[in-house]
């Protein structure tokens, strides 16, 4: 076997990781390549002598080497900017709490006061809006029920009229938007 | 980690999350080039 390959192996010849097989070759080698015998010997000099060489660590120190691993996955992984996101998301909506419920900043104050109000409206309209619609169908079934059985055109007059009162209230209502 | 703190092979490689062979033959390099840097100075 040639030094190359038992330099590679001298680690685990050391520490007694290797195959019987292995370890007479490695052995035999050792035997008769001076070379390879005194690097062993350094190698194993040098394997005991370190724990001598401990010095305590600052805890902190000793913490932040293990967990450097740990920040550099942090940082490639696929949902790190999205954290970031829902950072950003959050404190926007802190905000807004606390302009609206605070008077810090009054003109903030009346901006988001009068979209509440804003919104509010529109949800009154389109609730109005459904009403409407849910009153023309029915009106259009029982009127279709009234041709085919008796006739009530008084009571089809009039609420024909209110329709058309409430769809004219509607466009006046549109234009000014 | 290995000579300094003696932690096992298995732990080194579980805390780095690195493969067991890889701690193994990187610790080797090491040792081997300790070894003969040393060697060379006491020359």
């Amino acid at each position: 076997m040639d030094c190359q390959k038992i330099e590679d192996l001298l680690s685990a010849y050391i520490e007694n990781d290797l195959a019987q097989q292995r370890r007479h070759e490695v052995t035999r080698h050792l035997e008769q390549c001076e070379n390879c015998r005194r690097l062993k010997e350094k190698m194993e000099t040098l394997m005991h002598s370190f724990p001598d060489l401990e010095e305590d660590v600052p805890f902190f120190l000793k913490n932040r080497l293990l967990y450097i691993q740990e920040a550099q996955q942090d940082n490639e992984s696929k949902y790190y900017y999205l954290k970031w996101v829902a950072a950003v998301i959050g404190t926007f909506i802190l905000f807004l709490n606390l302009f609206y419920f605070t008077n810090i900043y009054p003109p903030a104050n009346r901006a988001l006061h009068a979209t509440v109000s804003h919104i509010e409206t529109i949800f009154v309209k389109t609730e109005a809006l459904f009403e409407q619609l849910k009153e023309s169908k029915n009106l259009l079934f029982s009127s279709f029920s009234k041709k085919n059985g008796g006739s009530d055109n008084f009571s089809n007059n009039k609420v024909n009229n209110k329709i058309n009162k409430n769809n004219s209230v509607e466009n006046n209502g549109g234009k000014h938007g | 980690m290995r000579d300094i703190q003696d932690y096992s092979y298995q732990e080194i490689a579980a805390n780095l999350d690195i493969p067991l062979g890889t701690t193994k033959s990187r610790i080797n390099r090491a040792r081997t080039k300790l070894a003969k840097i040393i060697l060379q100075e006491e020359k």
